[in-house]
């Protein structure tokens, strides 16, 4: 899943140009309290979705904004259960049955169904829906995700402008996912994959209407077309100011707000303000801006912690010097103080002392103390690399991709190694897009990087295999890390049906992993945000970087007084 | 000065040719593409060939230029890549309430620098004099999103006068005083002290002198033959300060949540939208084109020894 980033100017930025006097004055007008926790049958939530989405097409969409409002309009087979991340049945009348092989999964509907226009939802809508992001002329940016579909991977690999329609017809047929009856859909996978539970509850297996794509065309994602099965419909998008869903009567269980407004502000400070003015419920809280939220303590009682389900971490290019060391990589990892990064600098979330996979995520492991802050111990590995590989950090760079924020945590970093390992280390700031061009593969990957992961779909397959695994992985294949045995570890982990094998294999597979230090694991990320008291029934989660988005039916605002 | 207006207008076509042309070829020289939107995710490599087949930008670089001015030549812009939508319906959409809010604060600009302007020179080292050199320096210095920021928190938080969030149908007065205010500050700063520098110079010279040798009453001489004058190098700024104010302010539209199309140049330049950038570059080029014509028009009718037949 992708983050977007926050705008330029912090809310403290916004009190340095203010100075104190202002905001001393700025108290919002005092809320009278709610008189009980009583949904207001008529309530309005006024949120802000950040900046205007690229696109809410279910089976294109790859922004937290853009799903957010997917999963808001649209429901899917599965969901996620907000307390342990497990999948459990949403639209699935009960976990879906898998054949003894794992290679067969097949799905009963709820009976009855219903779009929000009152028609009737049937098997063969989920059936597009999955066919839709295989398609290669979707051009789907999630498709590789259904890649362990029987014939999505080859489909969706052909070029549209070269293969002949027959060609491309041949390969749909192939494809693993049929309706079977009105109620019953069937998945047939390449191998067995017990993480595809999961996947049943992502975006890309909405089940958009067809003909709703037919009709509107390029515009199909307006509210005229824009027709889902989920708590709420969207009734107006008025693009770059506003969106506006309300409560879809014909959902199974009605939503208890009747109207949520998203309006778009891309500036945190203005969000801010507009949070103080009633003009917003809900607003995130930046690490700039904890200082003056935790100072008044009205906002400080607003605080909300959720979760975010992201390990942000630097990488090492060890295709070749100085990193192409294991013992350098791991001095590095090893004299990186990350709590007081955290307390210094970074502020939300918490010091990566585990592995790579983040806590509140199945797999996380806290006894993964390989890469733990230690500067005695980094020395000596330091001492123990190899020459050649030392003399390489001569006018080593730290890359990363630029902005005000940015600037100031990489120089803190790179002084770190400084202090405790005696490296000198350049910054070298790239422009956002450059960036991304550069860290695609190892052949430009520069020797020390910033990136991070956000899960996907909570199973450690979304993380350690596709993240980690030589050639293709995410960060495999642009670190260069390869090592045969944690592929073998991930691939026959991904492939088990008993769950504490399985479990057991990643754990192994993340040890490794942290040893092999293709990276230096920083920190995992967290979510804060202000809510206003009015505002009920939130159900946060560690997979939330969007209000209580597993379970918005139940999000309910009391009279505002 | 039909034949003149007639030819100035056909010189556009080479001048966008050109400007085309070499926006296409820059946006396209900057490193990274329209799918580098984030660096923790990387595209698997067929997935970002099917986008880069949707989007057309398979073709070789010449062909796409050729393609895209083919359709451009009938006003179709092509399908933004960030956005997956018309270029031209993203443009429709934004660039009324960006051209309103520019014209409001152009006229807001005019409205304020004139006057203080004129009088300002008229009474040198005055108050007002004085007052108006403060203004123009304050609007100046502080960059708006300072005074932005400062006014949401005075007029929308504190005092709870005006509301800061959204442009809406684009006929709520109240909604307008703070973005137009904010973005006609500097251009009414700018121009005042324009104005009074051009008028304090027209007014030193000789046919002034003249004109009131002549026994002309004061009015007459500072409208009639002081102003004219004056009013020639303000006219020179106003133009492509038209083209600038009608195509957005970045600042303006991202601090107040406006709708419009002045988010879309840095944007689009920072997601590689080429699209985009071809499109708000052409137009932006257009505009400044048609302003520094008109403004030649008007010099013709602001001083006749300019002729605009040549």
């Amino acid at each position: 899943m992708i983050r977007r980033r926050s705008g330029p100017w912090s809310i403290a930025t916004l009190l340095l140009i203010l100075g104190l006097v202002v905001t001393a004055c700025t108290s919002a007008p005092a809320a009278s309290p709610p008189a009980a926790d009583v949904a207001d049958p008529n309530g309005e939530l006024i949120t802000n979705a950040g900046g205007e989405p690229d696109t809410i097409d279910p089976h294109k969409a790859s922004f937290q904004g853009e799903i957010a409002v997917i999963l808001s309009v649209f429901e899917g087979l599965m969901t996620l259960d907000p307390a342990t991340l497990k999948p459990i049945p949403a639209a699935a009348a009960k976990d879906p049955e898998v054949s003894a092989d794992g290679l067969t999964w097949k799905v009963t509907l709820q009976p009855g169904l219903k779009y929000s226009d009152g028609s009737a939802l049937t098997a063969a809508n989920y059936a597009y829906g999955f066919t839709r992001t295989c398609d290669p002329a979707t051009a789907g940016q999630y498709a590789f995700v259904l890649y362990t579909i029987v014939g999505c991977e080859e489909w969706n690999g052909m070029d549209v402008k070269k293969a002949t329609k027959a060609e491309l017809d041949a390969a749909k047929a192939k494809l693993g996912v049929k309706a079977n009856s009105v109620t019953e859909i069937q998945f047939t996978l390449k191998e067995a994959a017990p993480y595809f539970k999961s996947i049943l509850y992502m975006w890309v297996g909405m089940p958009v209407r067809e003909s709703d794509v037919t009709k509107g065309g390029d515009k199909w994602t307006e509210p005229v077309t824009y027709i889902g099965n989920g708590p709420f419909k969207m009734t107006e998008w008025k693009h770059s100011e506003k969106f506006v869903f309300e409560r879809n009567d014909n959902y199974r269980k009605p939503a208890k707000l009747k109207k949520w407004t998203r309006v778009m502000i891309n500036e945190g400070a203005v969000a801010f303000a507009a949070y103080r003015n009633n003009e917003l419920d809900v607003t995130g809280v930046g690490a700039e801006d904890l200082r003056t939220v935790e100072g008044d303590p009205e906002l400080k009682a607003q605080v909300q912690d959720a979760g975010a389900l992201a390990t942000f971490y630097y990488g090492f290019n060890i295709t070749k010097p100085p990193f192409d060391d294991n013992n350098l990589r791991l001095a590095f990892s090893k004299s990186f103080d990350r709590a007081a990064y955290m307390r210094d600098v970074q502020k939300i979330g918490k010091p990566a002392e585990g592995g790579f996979i983040p806590p509140g995520m199945p797999g996380y492991d806290a006894t993964d103390t390989t890469q733990k802050f230690d500067v005695a111990e980094a020395k000596k590995l330091f001492d123990a690399a190899k020459p050649a590989s030392k003399d390489a950090l001569k006018g080593l760079k730290f890359t990363y991709s630029s902005s005000a924020r940015t600037k100031t945590r990489v120089e803190w970093v790179t002084q770190q190694w400084k202090t405790n390992l005696g490296v000198d280390i350049a910054l070298d700031p790239v422009d956002r897009t450059a960036y991304t061009a550069l860290v695609k593969q190892a052949a430009t990957t520069p020797q020390l990087f910033s990136l991070g992961w956000i899960a996907d779909f909570p199973d450690q397959q979304n993380w350690h295999t596709t993240v980690w695994i030589s050639k293709t992985g995410v960060s495999g294949s642009r670190t260069g890390y390869n090592n045969p045995e944690f592929d073998k570890l991930v691939r026959a982990a991904d492939k088990e049906a008993d769950t504490a094998k399985r479990d057991a294999g990643y754990l192994a597979a993340g040890k490794m992993l942290s040893k092999d230090a293709p990276a230096a694991w920083i920190y995992y990320d967290a979510t804060k945000y202000l809510k206003k008291p009015w505002v009920k029934g939130v159900v946060n989660s560690s997979a939330d970087a969007v209000l209580g988005q597993f379970k918005i039916a139940e999000i309910f605002v009391t009279k505002k007084g | 000065m039909v034949n003149y207006t007639i030819r100035r207008v056909l010189l556009m076509v080479p001048t966008l040719f050109f400007v085309a042309l070499i926006t296409f070829s820059l946006a396209h020289a900057a490193p990274g593409g329209p799918f580098d939107k984030d660096e923790n995710k990387k595209l698997p490599q067929q997935i970002e060939d099917n986008l880069t087949r949707y989007y057309g930008l398979d073709e070789p670089l010449p062909q796409q230029f050729l393609l895209y001015l083919g359709k451009a030549v009938q006003l179709d812009f092509g399908k933004s890549i960030q956005r997956n939508r018309s270029v031209n319906e993203i443009i429709a959409q934004g660039l009324p309430v960006t051209a309103q809010l520019g014209i409001q604060a152009l006229l807001l600009a005019l409205l304020i620098a004139l006057p203080l302007g004129i009088v300002s020179a008229l009474k040198q080292n005055s108050g007002v004099d004085y007052g108006s050199l403060f203004l123009a320096t304050i609007g100046t210095t502080i960059p708006s999103f300072v005074i932005a920021i400062l006014f949401i928190y005075i007029f929308g938080v504190w005092l709870r006068l005006l509301p800061f969030v959204g442009w809406g149908d684009g006929l709520d007065f109240r909604r307008m005083i703070m973005p137009t205010v904010i973005l006609a500050l500097p251009g009414a700063a700018f121009l005042t002290r324009i104005t009074r520098a051009s008028m304090l110079e027209a007014l030193g010279q000789d046919y002034v002198r003249t004109a009131r040798s002549k026994g002309l009453a004061e009015g007459t001489v500072i409208i009639r033959h002081a102003l004219k004058n004056a009013l020639i190098p303000v006219a020179t700024i106003v133009g492509p300060a038209t083209a600038g104010l009608i195509t957005g302010s970045f600042i303006i539209e991202t601090l107040f949540s406006i709708p419009g199309i002045g988010r879309l140049y840095i944007i689009s330049i920072n997601a590689r939208d080429y699209p985009i950038i071809m499109a708000t570059t052409l137009l932006y080029a257009f505009l400044i084109v048609i302003a520094n014509l008109s403004v030649d028009l008007v010099y013709g009718a602001l001083d006749p020894r300019i002729k605009v037949e040549a």
